[in-house]
């Protein structure tokens, strides 16, 4: 049934170039990562960009990798490395906002704040 | 093809170094470095298919496990105050 399939689409030749062009994808994510890491002066800024724009290129070429590989136990493991990938990576940028949020030292981050949702919460103590 | 794209991706990790660098503040310098570290994970993977050797996978399993802890460590360290040490006040 599978094989109808792939001759109607023209071979398995479609396939890797749907994998290689998520593997594209992915690096052209990484490119914007880095334009805006230096790019942008304020720090919260820079944490919305390593959030959200790292997190979708290793997606992306991580999907890519496997649709290559096709389905064996190295497929598995790398759908490991992507739900690793998806829930640690936004606890560690909640972490570091609540970090920047609380220090009162030398390395204070004095960014004008529009929205300032913790001024009056305060929930918790770091 | 994918050693093009290695190169493409290790350029773009030494371009995030000039933020280890330059940053203002130490948190500028822990989030390139998160970035970094994410990327180099990413060639990790990469290599282990250029080389056909599944060993690879394994390291960069563990690899990025260790990446999230170190971050939540460095975060919780640095959120304390600075303590100034005075050098006035010593009597030597």
């Amino acid at each position: 049934m599978l094989k109808t399939i792939l001759n109607a689409i023209g071979g398995i030749a479609i396939i890797k170039l749907i994998g290689y062009l998520f593997v594209i994808k992915g690096t052209f994510f990484f490119i914007i990562t880095t334009i805006g890491m230096i790019r942008f002066d304020d720090f919260y800024i820079k944490l919305h960009i390593s959030s959200k724009c790292l997190t979708a290129g290793g997606i992306s070429l991580l999907i890519g990798i496997i649709i290559l590989e096709g389905l064996t136990f190295y497929s598995l493991k790398l759908l490991l490395i992507i739900i690793f990938l998806v829930i640690t990576n936004p606890v560690a940028t909640h972490a570091l906002a609540r970090a920047a949020y609380y220090h009162q030292g030398g390395d204070k981050i004095d960014s004008d704040l529009i929205r300032d949702d913790l001024k009056k919460d305060r929930v918790g103590d770091l | 093809m994918i050693l093009t794209i290695m190169i493409i991706i290790m350029i773009t990790g030494l371009l995030t170094f000039y933020r280890v660098i330059k940053g203002p503040t130490v948190f500028d310098r822990i989030i390139a470095a998160d970035s970094i570290s994410v990327m180099f994970l990413l060639i990790l993977v990469l290599l282990s298919r250029y080389f056909q050797r599944e060993i690879f996978i394994d390291i960069a399993l563990v690899y990025s496990i260790l990446l999230f802890i170190d971050v939540l460590i460095m975060s919780k360290y640095f959120a304390k105050n600075n303590i100034k040490c005075d050098r006035r006040n010593r009597d030597y």
